[in-house]
């Protein structure tokens, strides 16, 4: 038992590396080709210059949609921690059935295609929507609220694909805490906030952390959502950046808009990593 | 870091391009008898399926590949172009500025029209040096028949929010010049007197009712379902998309006062080694049984005049072929076509921060 465990080592230490490669070969293909590309496109084209970045900061129309971007995203990712704590708590304090489900239903929303949640909230927001007519219904409202194009429209869309991505790793968090410590902590008189912030949030902190750099990256990148629920006068980067490579054929200006975005979030996760232990983290 | 830059759209038009450059071997782009043509896909791919390219198979045995690209076509066949691996043969259902813009990118090769003579049936304005046209789409004042709602007479009513208070529903998917043009008729510019197109006085007609537009619409399916949904009681809309939503909703109708109509086009791709079967393709698009079995599917007119004759009687007083209608729509007239095409990049960059206000 001992030796056949000990003695194929470093035997699989080597074989470790050697399992790498295809995840290698896929970072090649799938990260580093095509950001050598965008990079490469964004000061060569259409000749070597660094005009497509001067030409940015003077650009009312991306500037402004930088900082929504970046406004948007933080909003999402306040609200979906928030929304994530409280559903990962009410799992983790459930009977395993019932977290099992909650956990389900949470994910649901994974399980759909994006344009289709949209076009929900699209339907669900309008002026003749469901939401309007029960208020109308209900006597709160004699007119219908113009929800759609707006950036509550946005927040709400986002939120609502992002949720599952912040439930889960602070799921995953909250199940290594060993309930002996809650007893513990009410045993000496704490009450269930104190409780809450005193043990179980430094404790799933690591989790809040992995949900947090997942929510506000990948909201980042949004772009069906602004589009359909935001309207013009609400696009973010995406939206920018899609208009300059696919209307205007403007390679050079979409991949500057795509290295700025690019050099914005490394900085940021930089400084998260500072901060934080991002191995440890990640490894949970 | 990889969710960053899958993220960014713009990182995913690389890899599908970097994709179709490297793993498009097996597109098909190679085998010598196949067609491969872009498709917005949908109910035009569908329709263009079944009233094209199958026939058309099954006339002169050359296949037909349809790739899905919708917005994105330009920049993926400017992608192709660039790396040199050029999949596509044809691109198709784009307005005469996108087709002019995709010319001056160095997109698109000249057609020789002595190899497609059934182009010479083709209306007026279908046969551009780089594009054909196939069908004529109409921008028309569209109105809600609910009760409430008071019916417009013309696209002048559309831009009228004080006689015709409602929420509206207008586009922002790249048709600048058309959008200036209608509504400079509306405010009473006479035809002879529209060019070059007065940019400010377009916004200043556009200002009028541009709190009123709740939906602006980036895609032909998102102006159906707002349709559908009864989202707006007003719409400046594409008579085909109408009437695909009145078939779910009927409580829909629309003017041809003030609308206006222009081709959708198909151009041969820059560096197709299939030039002489994409020619043969369009030669099959321009005849009359194809033009009138495309517009019945579709709903938007034909562009050959010789198929009216053989579309249903409704469909003709829906779409921009009978003589009442014709006389009251607009057409840019052809000695236009270059100009309008030239400024309109600047037009839709002014159209573009003028909605972002």
């Amino acid at each position: 038992m001992i030796r056949s465990a000990s003695s194929p080592h470093g035997a699989s230490n080597r074989h470790g590396l050697l399992l790498t490669i295809p995840s290698f070969g896929l970072l090649l293909i799938g990260l580093v080709l095509p950001l050598y590309e965008v990079i490469k496109d964004s000061v060569w084209l259409p000749a070597p210059s660094l005009d497509a970045y001067a030409s940015l900061f003077g650009d009312q129309l991306v500037v402004d949609a930088l900082i929504r971007t970046f406004v948007i995203s933080v909003i999402v990712t306040v609200l979906a921690i928030v929304g994530g704590y409280v559903i990962a708590l009410t799992a983790w304090r459930s009977a395993p059935m019932w977290a099992g489900f909650i956990l389900l239903v949470a994910s649901f929303p994974v399980l759909t295609s994006l344009v289709t949640r949209n076009f929900s909230w699209l339907i669900f927001l309008g002026r003749k929507g469901p939401l309007n007519d029960l208020l109308i219904w209900a006597g709160v409202l004699n007119e219908p609220l113009q929800l759609l194009n707006s950036k509550t429209a946005i927040v709400i869309g986002m939120w609502h694909v992002m949720l599952p991505f912040a439930v889960l790793p602070i799921y995953n968090a909250l199940r290594k805490i060993d309930p002996v410590l809650m007893k513990a902590s009410a045993a000496f008189g704490a009450s269930p906030i104190k409780t809450f912030q005193r043990v179980v949030l430094p404790l799933s902190a690591a989790g809040g952390v992995v949900a947090t750099v997942f929510v506000f990256v990948l909201s980042l990148g949004f772009f069906i959502t602004p589009a359909l629920l935001g309207g013009p006068t609400n696009s973010m980067v995406s939206n920018v950046i899609d208009k300059e490579a696919n209307f205007y054929l403007d390679f050079g200006r979409a991949s500057a808009i795509a290295v700025v975005l690019l050099l914005i979030v490394v900085v940021l996760l930089a400084l998260v990593a500072k901060r934080t232990n991002v191995v440890k983290v990640f490894r949970g | 870091l990889s969710t960053t830059l899958r993220a960014t759209s713009f990182a995913l038009t690389a890899l599908v391009s970097l994709c179709l450059g490297g793993c498009g071997e097996s597109g098909g782009g190679d085998e010598p008898d196949t067609l491969v043509v872009q498709s917005w896909g949908g109910e035009l791919g569908a329709a263009e399926k079944a009233a094209f390219y199958d026939p058309f198979t099954e006339k002169t045995g050359i296949k037909v590949k349809i790739v899905e690209s919708g917005a994105e076509a330009g920049a993926q066949l400017k992608k192709q172009i660039d790396s040199g691996r050029v999949t596509w043969d044809l691109l198709v259902g784009f307005p005469p500025e996108t087709m002019s813009q995709f010319n001056d990118e160095g997109l698109l090769q000249p057609i020789d029209y002595s190899e497609v003579p059934t182009a010479d049936e083709l209306s007026p304005g279908a046969k551009l040096p780089y594009a054909m046209g196939y069908d004529v789409e109409t921008a028309v004042p569209a109105f809600s028949t609910r009760s409430g709602v008071k019916p417009l007479g013309s696209m002048k009513d559309f831009f009228d929010p004080a006689s015709f208070p409602g929420p509206r529903m207008a586009p922002n998917w790249g048709t600048a010049s058309m959008q200036c043009e209608m509504a400079l008729i509306a405010d009473g510019v006479p035809a002879d007197q529209l060019y070059p197109i007065d940019q400010d006085r377009c916004f200043e007609v556009w200002d009028r009712i541009k709190t009123d537009v709740e939906v602006w619409f980036t895609s032909g399916s998102q102006m159906a379902q707002a349709l559908v949904d009864d989202s707006v009681d007003y719409c400046m809309c594409w008579d085909g998309r109408v009437q695909q939503a009145l078939a779910t909703n009927d409580q829909w109708d629309y003017r041809f006062d003030g609308a206006m109509s222009y081709y959708d086009y198909m151009g041969i791709a820059q560096g197709s080694e299939h030039a002489d079967e994409a020619a043969q393709l369009l030669e099959f698009v321009a005849s009359a049984e194809a033009q009138a079995a495309y517009a019945e599917l579709i709903k938007y007119g034909p562009a050959n005049p010789a198929a009216v004759d053989l579309l249903p009687e409704l469909m003709k007083t829906r779409s921009a072929v009978s003589p009442e209608n014709l006389s009251v729509l607009y057409r840019r007239p052809e000695d236009k076509v270059a100009d309008v095409n030239a400024a309109n990049e600047q037009l839709q960059k002014a159209w573009d921060s003028w909605v972002a206000e």
